[in-house]
């Protein structure tokens, strides 16, 4: 029958054999994986409970000495008691090193004042410190980064240098993490990096940023203005929204010069920024700027939305009207919300033009009027 | 002359096989890959500071629901409390016939208000928009709209948007409290994302309370659990290395988060198919492309919505027979990609990938067995040859099943005891001769009922849930 098929037996033998190799080797790969698997759970099983032995001695210890060293009552000796047989438990694995480490971070995170300060020192006392900075000097970019995240985490300011040299790598979570440590570790000048910083500001890292400085004294922050003329566009976009988000008004003498700016980003966040820091004496220099927005919608958008905020003369309200006539909806429904909102004087123009146009607007005005929609 | 038409049948077949094997032996090597730098790069992140960010982006949730009234409040409610600070949820009901609507009215506390909506993307008129008069879901809007079907309650949704993205969810499914945080950070982080999709779990058997998950099991029912084999597979192998190559043409219609100025401008969703979730992700990344702007289609590895999958061969079969439909409306609606320079990966490799391994693959493997029939009955039938290869076949089938395994341990590990490994071997061996021939029919009864002019989605009946309640009530 075998002869009956085109294929002659020698091929047929030879197809048969790689079929059987490559089946086998596919199982075999099969199985290898399954091995690999188990031995996964069973290492993980063994880690967890390793861990959790290590994490809730390093707690009760912990604990202890947050105590210990808030009472005036405890002896010394009690403190380097427990600091000895710490430091016998670090020297032990680097397991336990880590799981000290990541304790100390867990709970400053959920504490304050003196006893975050304690845990800053003990960091320092158990020398874990330097297990953080031996990962930045030694370990692969992940170790880096973390090493980096630990010594911020708990605030280890003469770091700072090491850190510093991170900015520019090509590995982007260790850039980022190192900008954070920055911007946590160093309390004069948290954002000096700005000055020569070539690199982008996403988002994220925008968000990121503002969570730290959002935690840090108010009065030490720098005024961001200073970096609105850089030739960076995210830096520039980056310390126009921190200035709307801290309001800071000592930026806005410099928000005219960036209502030109060729960036449309940079335009209209400042337009954004001019409506949040409530910048009235801005309103005529927007209404100057008319015709260059026009033909954006989104600018036109943030332009109405600003006027409806800081608009108080009639031309203003006027120049809101005009863009009851805009050929973009978006426009057009902001234009009737600023007016509806600014005063009685442009409300009544508002209704007034409605009328003049056969209530065209008159779904949009239900809208704005309506108090579950605001 | 026979020979020839044998040998020819042969050799293609050999090679359509030979390519779809390496074909996943590629991606499978790039998703481990990925998947260990998306862990490595994750270690840092701390989604609560985009929980408390007034620069976190806003989001809609986007939830059509269609005769939901048995499980809808406590949906909603599940919805309401997602981790995110910015966002909305929008509820479409879609024309139901049974009592959703009067539900939730009661419920939330819900009042009609005069909104201006705008029809940008034509869709069927909107009866009724209701918002809370209680503070406490000022978040909630209700649109109350003639049926139209899935896409069409999606365009509305679309419409009456305001926030910059928006999260289109089916309302049935469990979404991670902390999905949306994880969604958006593509977006943050790459201002060309224009979608990001993630991971879909089976739910099925897993302990639910209030819209919450609290315990995951495997399903007990054993169509259930042969699809989360299949979902590990097709989520962390598949989709995890078509992103990394930028050419993830499908996003789970279960829970994708969209940029809503590109998703309107590239149309909305298409009311004509019924795998409006792929044809728009199409439709986005080809608007793009014409429009010669970056872009990006980013994929979360993360499990961050869970769903009732089919229990039954019955319902498996008529969204299966739906999901075979939606593959070929789509490639038949965008077949100019195929093969097209102009559109990059998407042209040259996610489209021919889709035609030739997705749609062809049942016809490919019906063609074959026809084939080796006739050869049996014309006694041509290499036996030993036929055998050897079957068992390479069935040894690669479940290389790739522990392959996608070996991605979840290493990964998200959600499968925690013991047994359940053995388990999940023991269906990767009966999978392939149990389930995947049900599937490959299942399509090839789908294409022809496309043929026929079929356009329905097919009533796809839900047992619901283990409530962790009732499960304490039936036990005491």
């Amino acid at each position: 029958m075998i002869d009956q098929i085109p294929f002659t037996t020698i091929q047929a033998t030879a197809e048969v054999k790689v079929f059987i190799i490559l089946a086998l080797a596919f199982f075999a790969a099969a199985i290898l994986f399954v091995a690999f698997i188990l031995i996964s759970r069973f290492s993980k099983n063994n880690r967890q409970q390793k861990e959790s032995i290590l994490r809730n001695y390093f707690q009760r210890t912990l604990n202890a000495m947050v105590i210990m060293e808030t009472t005036s009552s405890v002896p010394a000796s009690s403190h380097h008691f427990k600091l000895d047989t710490l430091r016998t438990l670090a020297g032990q694995s680097s397991l336990a090193r880590q799981v000290m480490v990541n304790q100390l971070v867990s709970v400053k995170k959920s504490i304050s004042g003196s006893s975050s300060k304690i845990l800053e020192q003990l960091y320092i006392e158990l020398d874990l410190h330097q297990y953080s900075l031996n990962k930045i000097k030694r370990g692969s970019w992940q170790k880096k980064a973390q090493g980096i995240r630990e010594l911020a985490e708990l605030g280890y300011q003469p770091a700072i240098d090491t850190i510093r040299k991170f900015i520019v790598s090509d590995n982007r979570t260790l850039r980022e993490e190192s900008l954070l440590a920055l911007v946590r570790l160093d309390d004069e000048a948290p954002l000096s990096f700005l000055d020569r910083y070539t690199g982008t500001i996403t988002p994220w890292m925008r968000i990121n940023i503002h969570y730290h400085l959002s935690k840090s004294d108010a009065r030490k922050l720098p005024h961001f203005s200073r970096w609105f003329s850089s030739s960076n566009l995210d830096v520039v976009l980056f310390s126009l929204s921190m200035a709307r988000q801290f309001r800071q008004s000592s930026a806005i003498p410099f928000l005219t010069a960036l209502l030109s700016h060729t960036d449309t980003r940079i335009a209209g966040l400042t337009l954004e920024t001019i409506a949040a820091l409530e910048a009235h004496e801005l309103a005529d220099e927007i209404t100057k700027r008319v015709d260059a927005f026009w033909t954006n919608e989104k600018l036109s958008t943030r332009m109405v939305r600003c006027l409806g905020r800081i608009g108080y003369t009639s031309e203003h309200k006027y120049t809101i009207l005009r863009y009851l006539d805009h050929q973009d909806y978006t426009v057009r429904f902001n234009a009737v919300e600023a007016l509806y909102k600014l005063d009685d004087e442009a409300r009544q123009l508002l209704l007034d033009f409605n009328t003049r146009m056969n209530g065209i607007l008159s779904g949009a005005i239900e809208h704005v009027s309506e108090p579950l929609l605001q | 002359m026979w020979d020839i038409l044998y040998f020819i049948v042969n050799v293609l077949i050999f090679l359509y096989a030979i390519t779809i094997a390496v074909s996943y032996l590629i991606l499978a090597a790039i998703s481990l890959f990925e998947m260990q730098a998306y862990m490595r790069r994750n270690y840092f992140v701390d989604y609560k500071y985009i929980l408390s960010s007034p620069f976190a982006p806003g989001i809609s949730l986007i939830a059509p629901a269609y005769n939901e009234g048995l499980t809808i409040i406590d949906n909603v409610k599940s919805l309401l409390s997602i981790m995110y600070n910015n966002y909305e949820v929008i509820i479409i009901n879609d024309g139901s016939k049974d009592d959703t609507l009067a539900k939730l009215i009661p419920a939330f506390d819900l009042v009609k208000v005069n909104y201006d909506l705008q029809y940008t993307v034509a869709t069927k008129p909107v009866r009724g928009i209701y918002k809370s008069k209680n503070r406490a879901f000022k978040k909630l809007t209700v649109v109350d709209k003639e049926n139209g079907g899935k896409a069409d309650a999606l365009n509305v949704g679309l419409n009456f948007s305001k926030k910059d993205l928006v999260a289109c969810i089916d309302v049935d499914c469990i979404i991670e409290p902390d999905a949306l945080l994880k969604m958006v950070k593509p977006f943050l982080e790459d201002s060309s994302v224009i979608a990001s999709g993630g991971v879909v779990r089976i739910a099925n058997s897993c302990v639910i309370e209030e819209g919450r998950l609290i315990e995951i099991k495997l399903p007990v029912n054993l169509i259930a659990r042969m699809q989360v084999l299949e979902y590990i597979r097709a989520f962390l192998l598949g989709r995890m290395a078509w992103s990394k190559l930028n050419g993830l043409l499908l996003i789970s219609g279960a829970f994708g988060l969209f940029k809503r100025e590109t998703a309107l401008k590239a149309g909305g969703y298409n009311h004509k198919t019924v795998g409006e979730d792929m044809e728009l992700v199409v439709r986005m990344r080809r608007y793009m492309h014409e429009q010669r702007l970056p872009y990006r289609v980013a994929y979360i590895p993360d499990p961050l919505c869970w769903t009732e999958a089919p229990a039954s061969a019955q319902i498996l079969s008529r969204q299966r027979n739906r999901w075979a439909r939606g593959t070929f409306e789509t490639l038949s609606i965008h077949r100019k990609l195929f093969f097209n320079p102009r559109y990059g990966i998407m042209g040259m490799l996610s489209y021919p990938f889709w035609f030739f391994y997705e749609w062809l693959s049942p016809f490919v493997e019906f063609t074959g067995l026809i084939f080796f029939i006739v050869l049996v009955a014309l006694g041509k039938v290499h036996w030993v040859f036929f055998l050897s290869l079957t068992l390479a076949v069935y040894c690669f089938a479940f290389f790739i099943s522990m392959t996608s395994l070996l991605a979840e341990e290493t990964s998200f590990f959600k499968y925690t005891a013991k047994r359940d490994i053995f388990k999940m071997i023991a269906i990767a061996l009966i999978e392939p001769i149990w389930f995947h021939p049900r599937v490959v029919w299942w399509s090839l009864k789908g294409n022809y009922d496309l043929m026929k002019g079929k356009k329905s989605w097919g009533e796809m009946t839900r047992q619901g849930f283990v409530q962790y309640k009732s499960k304490e009530k039936v036990a005491s």
